[in-house]
């Protein structure tokens, strides 16, 4: 094991890794019964990529995940009723029911964080944070996660050229899972390995096993010191799978671009089970505390959710507040209807 | 009061700001050695932490002021050619125009964005003659065109003051106007028109350079007898309603000349609000001297057909005037 990872934080990562899959779990549900509205993409599969990068960095740094980087917004948030009463639309919400699902922004609680799901959007200005951050002389750096798909997207390379030019302090963590939608990484990457992207640009590229939340920290921990050092960029690619469809409406679509034994294969790596298996078949903890773990996050999503459900609606007129930090008169428009 | 030029007028207010501020910087293409004259000599004094050049990657710049303002700084961004607009788009509007409001307005993004050679300059075509603000208002976007050397120095200093992004649109038809400026600095509020020239017979609402083809046909009008007001929209989106309807008011009949394409251009959006809501104001029909709906074209006769003119304002001013 690591040597940073003693027995609290071993459990604190499996708590997060059980809490992030429940979560996501219990949101499609809800999203099934009709309490959450529009499209869900959850990471079910891809937790340990989150839950091992965002347990090498400090609080203060800034974190920027994609649209199914909800795993992302567990870890960091210390209170998910905020981030249920987002998805049901209450003004209770992280973001008082303006972002939703695809945009959770927890600015205030832990620096800058962002869920984008313009993809890939918010690596320019990820990369923009890091050049704030250098320009001001601090030891903040700046973490953006984003897909296989995603990479391919032209600002992605504006920003891994830009980031090395001005050296700057930001990791570009690639969470790949396989799967563009539908389209396969082999298919839609012209490069061998997804690293050798990075080291185009003259920066390093790693990749490790993103279903090994020991292997991911290990790599984000020594990326950290490194990039807080003033090494400049590096690269993150964390080889992972998502068990459940692109977004929830394809349970009904009946694609066939993998099959169920792929699935079941990546299943057996499964991080939420051969996590724990570990700290249990290592000593580092018991059976009994693993299970004490899973029933206070079991009891925290209830409570979560109740929270979310007892919030209120907000005031229709609200939509056109928040638009613009210095107010004009006559702007936002609405019409007169 | 001294007379300085237009571009002149806007480096002052900048480099004014990034005194005032250390929070100010300023980032581009060829910023440091500056081929407009906006960023000229900043490098030597504020040193490549604060004045720095960027690969030619639009977007990345873009969405790197977005994320330099989020973490407190204030940029300037600097657009040698106003095409570059289209590039970055998804950063313009998708991001810096979006973030704030599904935040739940918990960041601010205060970042500047200036076009310093907006339209057609002439003999170059389709693809860096555009006037891109229409696009980028129907975003969400603010938007500022300063018509005279006066403007564009305090209209700047209050964009770079504002905590949300505003774009500084510069005509290339302005850049070497020359006009009085005070040295010390000082702000042009946003949201506020200005009658350039006031008239009683009819308003021409023009943007730009075009308040000053405006101020020449009012001129040539005044020869004959009708009384021309000149108002100068400034400052797009916010837009002084107050200061249209003042005017509408007095004259019951308005042209709008304007350097966007004249369909679903700034134009339109100017005379939806004037028949939507000055109707009964109006003693004749709004007219609209915009450019036309192709690229503009290379070759002078054809460049001149398509491009809103001092002639065709004058023929429109006419058709509501009755002759004169």
């Amino acid at each position: 094991m690591h040597k940073d990872l003693d027995k609290k934080k071993c459990m604190d990562m499996f708590r997060q890794l059980y809490l992030t899959r429940r979560y996501s779990e219990t949101v499609v549900e809800l999203g099934d019964k009709g309490f959450i509205r529009g499209p869900l993409h959850p990471g079910i599969g891809m937790e340990a990529v989150c839950v091992g990068v965002l347990n090498a960095t400090n609080d203060d740094d800034y974190i920027g995940v994609s649209h199914r980087g909800q795993a992302a917004s567990v870890v960091r948030n210390s209170d998910i009723g905020l981030l249920f009463a987002e998805q049901f639309g209450k003004k209770q919400g992280c973001n008082h029911g303006k972002g939703g699902t695809m945009h959770f922004n927890l600015f205030n609680e832990k620096r800058f964080f962002e869920l984008d799901s313009e993809v890939a959007g918010k690596v320019p200005i990820f990369t923009g944070v890091a050049l704030g951050c250098k320009i001001k002389g601090l030891k903040q750096i700046s973490v953006v996660f984003y897909g296989d798909g995603a990479m391919s997207e032209g600002w992605v390379h504006e920003s891994m050229n830009l980031a090395k030019t001005l050296e700057l302090p930001i990791i570009f963590v690639v969470e790949n899972n396989q799967y563009a939608v539908t389209t396969k990484v082999e298919y839609s990457c012209s490069a061998k390995h997804l690293s050798d992207r990075a080291k185009a640009y003259g920066f390093e590229g790693i990749e490790v096993d993103g279903m090994d939340v020991e292997k991911i920290y290990e790599a984000a921990k020594d990326s950290v010191l490194k990039v807080r050092s003033g090494s400049g960029p590096i690269n993150i690619v964390a080889n992972s799978y998502r068990f459940c469809g692109h977004f929830t409406a394809e349970r009904i679509l009946n694609l066939k671009y993998r099959s169920n034994e792929e699935i079941e294969e990546w299943q057996k790596r499964d991080p939420v089970s051969t996590w724990p298996d570990r700290l249990v078949r290592e000593k580092i903890c018991t059976s009994q505390e693993i299970e004490a773990i899973k029933a206070a996050a079991e009891q925290e999503l209830v409570l979560a959710v109740e929270f979310a459900k007892a919030g209120d609606l907000p005031e229709p007129q609200d939509g056109l507040k928040d638009m613009y930090a210095t107010e004009y008169a006559g702007i936002p428009r609405k019409g007169w209807f | 009061m001294r007379e300085i030029r237009y571009l002149q007028a806007t480096a002052e207010a900048l480099n004014k700001e990034m005194e005032l501020d250390g929070n100010v910087i300023v980032f581009g293409e060829d910023v440091r050695e500056s081929l407009r004259g906006v960023t000229k000599g900043l490098v030597g004094i504020y040193g490549e932490n604060r004045v720095i050049d960027f690969p030619i990657s639009e977007q990345g710049m873009i969405g790197c002021g977005i994320g330099c303002a989020i973490s407190g700084l204030r940029p300037v961004i600097e657009f040698q050619i106003n095409e570059f607009t289209f590039f970055a788009f998804e950063q313009l509007v998708l991001q810096s125009q979006k973030l704030r409001f599904y935040s739940g307005g918990k960041i601010k993004i205060p970042m500047t964005f200036v076009v310093p050679g907006s339209g057609a300059r002439g003999g170059i075509s389709g693809q860096h003659s555009d006037n891109p603000y229409s696009f980028l208002i129907h975003g969400g976007m603010k938007v500022v065109i300063p018509s005279c050397a006066y403007d564009a120095k305090g209209l700047l200093v209050s964009a770079i003051r504002d905590d949300d992004p505003v774009a500084v649109f510069l005509p290339t038809r302005a850049l070497a106007d020359k006009g009085e400026v005070p040295e010390e600095q000082y702000a042009v509020p946003l949201g506020k028109a200005d009658i350039k020239r006031e008239g009683s017979d009819m308003t021409v609402v023009a943007t730009g350079h075009l308040v000053g083809v405006a101020l020449s046909a009012a001129k040539k009008f005044e020869e004959e007898g009708v009384s021309v007001e000149v108002f100068d929209v400034r400052s797009l989106r916010p837009f002084d309603k107050e200061a249209l309807e003042k005017s509408i008011t007095k004259t019951g009949r308005v042209v709008i000349i304007d350097d966007s394409p004249i369909t679903c251009g700034f134009s339109n959006f100017v005379s939806a609000i004037i028949v939507e809501e000055f109707f009964s104001c109006l003693k004749a029909p709004v007219k609209i001297v915009a450019r036309a709906d192709v690229p503009v074209p290379f070759s002078q006769p054809l460049e001149d057909y398509v491009l809103p003119s001092e002639e065709k304002l004058i023929n429109a001013i006419k058709q509501i005037t009755g002759g004169a």
